[in-house]
C-alpha cells in the first residue's frame, strides 16, 4: 500500500513536471501567434502618389517637413504639384523603403525625386534603424525586405538553428523592440500627468543628446571602434546610397541628393571641417557619375540664424517656413528636368 | 559562457543529459569537465589561473594535514598564492596608477604597464572560496580532501564558478560525495527558480541598466536625473546579481546539488547592518569568518573593534574592485554600521516605525549606489553637489519618467518582495497542492512570455562577473 502511494506520488510529480514545462514553453508561444509578428504595411502613400502622380517627390526627415511647404513650393517652381515624404526621425534605411516601396511601386514618374540629407545620413545605414525607429520602419516595409536585413540585420542572418526555432515559437521575440517602445510611452504619460507626452520626450532627446557625453564615454567610444573620421565609402554590403540610386535608375526616375543647410554662425555661413568638406566631395562626385543631381545649401547664405528654431537646432522654424520653402524653390528651380 | 544565452541551454541539457545516465564519480568526472568547459567557452586562457589556484591549494592543504608542525606555513603559502593571483590579474594596474601619479608629484618618470593583462572573470569569487577551505582545514573545521577531482569540483563548479555564491567547504564536499537524488517535484523548484533568475536579469536588469548607462554617460545632469539614475542602479544591480544566483541555484538544484541562500530581501532591511544580513550573504558571512573574527571582531575595545569594521568593509570594497570609489563605497558602509551602533547606544533607533527604517535603509543603499557605480571621484562630487531646489519642473518630470520606466520593468521584483519578504504581512494563500502547481505553472507562463516579450533590446555581462 505504502509502495502504492509512492509510486502513485512520483507518477503524479512527473505528469505535473510534464505539464509545467509544456504550459511554460507553448502557452507563451500561443499568445505570441495570436499578435501580428510586424505592423502592417502602409499602403495609403501609394494610393496618394497614384493618384495625385506629383511632378516632384521630396524624401527627408523633419527638418525637410519644417522647412517646406509643398504647396507655396509647387506656386514658387510653376509645378502642377509636389509630394512630401518624410518622417521624424527618419534616415537613410527609410528613404530607401521610402523610395522603393512607395515612388517606384506607385508606377509614377515623376520629373524629380529629391532626397534630402544632413552630413554622412546617406552612407549611415545604421542610423535611426535603432528599435525607436522601427515601428516606423516596418509600416514602410514589405514582407521581405532582403537589402534591408542584409544591411540592417545582418547579424539575424548568421543565427543559429536554435534561434531561428525560437524565433518561429515566439514571433514577438523579434518585436521586443514595440512593447519597449510601449512601456517607454506609458512611462511618460505618467511622467506627464495632465500635459503632452511630445515636449517631454524632446527634453529628454535634448537633455541626452550626444554633446553632453562624459568626456571618457567618447573616448571610450571613440578607442573600441577606432574612430577616425568616416571616408565616403558606397559600399553596397554597407549602405542604402547605392541601393536608392539603383532603385531609381531601374525606373528611370531621376535623382536629386539635396545637402540641407545645418544651423549657421550669425554670418549665415555654416563651419565645414576638412573631414567633411572631403566626404562631401567624394560624395558628390560619387553621385553625379552615377547620373543623378547634387546640391548643396549649405553655402547658401540666405538660411540664417534668425530661421531657425534654436540655436544648434537644424529645424526651421515654423514662421518661416515660407521664406525657406522659397530659397530652396529657388535654388532647385534650374535643376527641375523640362517635361 | 554566460546563463541568459541559447548555447547554455543546449550546454545545460547536454550535461544533464549524460550526467544522470553517470553513477557518482562519473557525474564528478563530468562536471569537472563541463566546469571547464563553460569557464574556457569564450577565454581558454582563463583556465591557467584557475588551475593554478586549484593545485596549490589542493597541495597546501594536503601538506596542512601530513606536516601539522608546519601547517601555518603551507596556510601562508596558500594564502600568498591566492593574494599573488589576485595581485597579478586585478590590483596591478590599480597599483601602477597609483604609483605613477605620485611618480609625477616628483617629477619622475612614470612606469610603463608591461603586463596589460584581461581579470579572467570570477577569479575574486574562487580565489575566496579556496582561501577559506584552506583556512578551515587550519582550523580544523574541514578535513584536507584526498581526492583531487573531489577538490577541482568544489573550486570549479560551474554554476557557482563565475560570481557565487561563495560556499564553504563543510556544506559543499559532502554533496560531492555521496550519490545525488533529485524527483520530479524538485526539478520543477529548480526550472521555476532559473525561470524567475533568467526573468530578472533579462528583463529587470537589462532594461533598467540602459537606463542607468544613459543616464551615467551624459555629463551636468540635475539632482533628480541623477537620482532616478541610482535608483535605476539599485533596481539593476539587484535583480542581475540575484538573478544570477537564482540561475545557479536552479542549475545546481537540476544537478542534485545545494547551494546557499545569497539574497533575502535586501531592499527590507532596516539598518545597515541588516542590509549585509541579507546583501551577498554567502560574502558577507565570509568576511565576517575569515577577516573580521580574526581580527578581534566586536570583542575588544570599541575603539579596535571599529577599526576592524572599517577594515572589514575596505577590504570589501576593494574586493568588489580595484578602483578608489570601492575602497570609499566599503568605508562609507563601515562608517553606516559605526553609526547605527553609535544611534542605538544613544537609544535613538528603537522607536523609528518599521516602515521608516525600511526607507531610511534603502536611502542611504542607494546613496553607497552611486560610490558604487560612479568610478570617478570627481563626477561622484558632483553628482552629490547637485541640489533638489535648483531643478527645474522639467528635470522633475525627467527623472520620475526614469523611476517610472524602470518601476514598470521592475513590478513583478516589488510583488514577489511584499508577498514572501514582508515580516508581518507575509502572503499566506494556504493553497493545496494542486492550487500551488496551478500557480506555479500560471506563474513559469507569465515569466517565459515576459522574457520574449519585454527582454531587453539590449543585453549585458552579469554585472559581478567582473569582479
Amino acid at each position: 500500500m505504502v509502495s502504492s502511494d509512492a509510486e502513485q506520488r512520483v507518477t503524479r510529480g512527473r505528469w505535473r513536471l510534464a505539464i509545467f514545462v509544456v504550459a511554460a514553453l507553448l502557452v507563451p508561444a500561443f499568445v505570441c501567434h495570436l499578435i501580428p509578428a510586424r505592423r502592417e504595411f502602409d499602403p495609403k502613400p501609394i494610393t496618394r502618389l497614384t493618384h495625385k502622380q506629383p511632378d516632384v517627390v521630396m524624401i527627408g526627415d523633419s527638418v525637410l517637413g519644417g522647412a517646406i511647404d509643398p504647396v507655396l513650393f509647387a506656386r514658387e517652381t510653376g509645378l502642377r504639384d509636389v509630394e512630401l515624404l518624410w518622417n521624424g526621425g527618419a534616415a537613410s534605411a527609410a528613404w530607401y523603403l521610402l523610395l522603393k516601396n512607395y515612388v517606384v511601386a506607385s508606377g509614377i514618374h515623376p520629373r524629380l525625386v529629391c532626397i534630402f540629407f544632413r552630413e554622412r545620413m546617406l552612407t549611415d545605414a545604421t542610423f535611426r534603424t535603432t528599435p525607436t525607429y522601427r515601428h516606423f520602419l516596418e509600416s514602410i516595409s514589405r514582407e521581405k525586405e532582403p537589402v534591408y536585413r542584409a544591411i540592417v540585420q545582418g547579424d539575424t542572418e548568421e543565427q543559429s538553428v536554435l534561434g531561428r526555432v525560437v524565433d518561429w515559437l515566439y514571433p514577438l521575440n523579434n518585436r521586443r523592440h514595440v512593447q519597449a517602445e510601449k512601456i517607454s510611452r506609458l512611462a511618460f504619460r505618467v511622467a506627464a500627468g495632465s500635459s503632452r507626452i511630445g515636449p517631454l520626450r524632446r527634453r529628454v532627446n535634448e537633455t541626452f543628446d550626444v554633446a553632453r557625453l562624459r568626456d571618457e564615454i567618447m573616448n571610450e567610444s571613440a578607442e573600441i571602434s577606432g574612430e577616425t573620421p568616416e571616408e565616403f565609402d558606397p559600399d553596397p554590403k554597407r549602405n542604402f546610397l547605392p541601393h536608392i540610386v539603383a532603385a531609381a535608375k531601374e525606373s528611370g526616375i531621376p535623382l536629386c541628393f539635396v545637402r540641407e543647410k545645418r544651423y549657421p554662425l550669425p554670418d549665415g555661413t555654416t563651419p565645414q571641417t576638412e573631414d567633411i568638406q572631403r566626404y562631401t566631395a567624394d560624395l558628390r562626385r560619387w553621385v553625379e557619375n552615377q547620373g543623378c543631381l547634387f546640391f548643396d545649401l549649405t553655402s547658401n547664405p540666405k538660411p540664417d540664424q534668425t530661421m531657425y528654431t534654436k540655436p544648434g537646432d537644424d529645424h526651421i522654424r515654423k514662421a518661416a517656413k515660407a521664406e525657406a520653402t522659397k530659397i530652396y524653390a529657388e535654388a532647385l528651380r534650374p535643376l527641375l528636368p523640362k517635361q | 559562457m554566460i546563463f541568459h544565452s541559447l548555447s547554455y541551454l543546449v550546454f545545460l541539457a547536454l550535461v544533464l543529459a549524460l550526467y544522470w545516465s553517470l553513477p557518482r564519480r562519473g557525474q564528478n568526472f563530468l562536471l569537472i569537465i563541463a566546469s571547464y568547459i563553460f569557464y574556457g567557452w569564450e577565454h581558454p586562457w582563463f583556465l591557467l589561473p584557475l588551475w593554478a589556484s586549484t593545485l596549490v591549494d589542493y597541495g597546501c592543504a594536503l601538506g596542512m594535514e601530513r606536516f601539522p608542525r608546519r601547517r601555518r606555513v603551507f596556510l601562508v603559502t596558500s594564502i600568498t598564492a591566492s593574494i599573488a593571483l589576485l595581485a597579478t590579474f586585478k590590483y596591478y594596474g590599480f597599483a601602477l596608477e597609483n604609483i605613477n601619479a605620485l611618480l609625477a608629484n616628483f617629477g619622475a618618470e612614470p612606469i610603463r604597464n608591461a603586463m596589460r593583462l584581461a581579470l579572467p572573470a570570477g577569479l575574486s569569487f574562487y580565489t575566496f572560496q579556496s582561501i577559506g577551505y584552506v583556512v578551515d582545514v587550519y582550523r580544523g573545521k574541514v578535513k584536507a580532501v584526498r581526492d583531487l577531482p573531489d577538490y577541482a569540483l568544489y573550486v570549479t563548479f560551474f554554476p557557482q564558478l563565475v560570481a557565487g555564491p561563495i560556499e564553504r567547504a563543510a556544506h559543499m564536499l559532502p554533496q560531492y560525495r555521496v550519490p545525488r537524488k533529485v524527483d520530479a517535484e524538485i526539478w520543477r523548484a529548480a526550472l521555476g527558480l532559473m525561470l524567475w533568475g533568467f526573468f530578472k536579469k533579462v528583463v529587470i536588469a537589462d532594461n533598467s541598466a540602459i537606463v542607468v548607462n544613459k543616464i551615467f554617460a551624459v555629463q551636468g545632469l540635475s539632482f533628480p536625473i541623477v537620482w532616478a539614475g541610482v535608483f535605476a542602479f539599485a533596481v539593476q544591480i539587484y535583480a542581475d546579481f540575484s538573478g544570477y544566483t537564482d540561475i545557479a541555484r536552479g542549475t545546481a538544484r537540476l544537478l542534485g546539488i545545494d547551494l546557499m541562500v545569497n539574497f533575502n530581501h535586501p531592499y527590507l532591511a532596516t539598518s545597515p547592518a541588516d542590509f549585509w544580513r541579507r546583501w551577498h550573504i554567502s560574502l558577507s558571512t565570509w568576511l565576517r569568518d575569515f577577516i573580521y573574527i580574526p581580527l578581534g571582531g566586536s570583542r575588544c575595545s570599541t575603539a579596535r573593534a571599529s577599526f576592524n569594521l572599517m577594515a572589514t568593509f575596505a577590504i570589501s570594497g576593494l574586493w568588489h574592485g580595484a578602483s578608489w570609489n570601492y575602497v570609499i563605497w566599503g568605508i562609507y558602509w563601515g562608517a553606516l554600521i559605526l553609526l547605527q551602533r553609535f544611534l542605538g547606544w544613544l537609544g535613538l533607533t528603537q522607536r523609528i516605525p518599521w516602515s521608516v527604517k525600511v526607507i531610511i535603509t534603502f536611502g542611504v543603499t542607494c546613496a553607497g549606489w552611486l560610490l558604487f557605480r560612479e568610478r570617478n571621484l570627481g563626477q561622484i562630487a558632483h553628482d552629490l553637489a547637485q541640489s533638489p531646489f535648483a531643478a527645474s519642473a522639467d528635470q522633475w518630470r525627467i527623472g520620475f519618467y526614469f523611476v517610472t520606466l524602470v518601476l514598470i520593468y521592475a513590478l513583478p521584483l516589488v510583488i514577489h518582495m511584499l508577498a514572501t519578504g514582508l515580516p508581518r504581512w507575509r502572503l499566506d494563500l494556504r493553497l493545496s497542492d494542486r492550487g500551488k502547481f496551478v500557480l506555479e505553472t500560471a506563474i513559469a507562463v507569465v515569466l517565459v512570455l515576459g522574457i520574449v516579450t519585454i527582454r531587453s533590446v539590449a543585453t549585458s555581462d552579469f554585472i559581478y562577473f567582473q569582479f
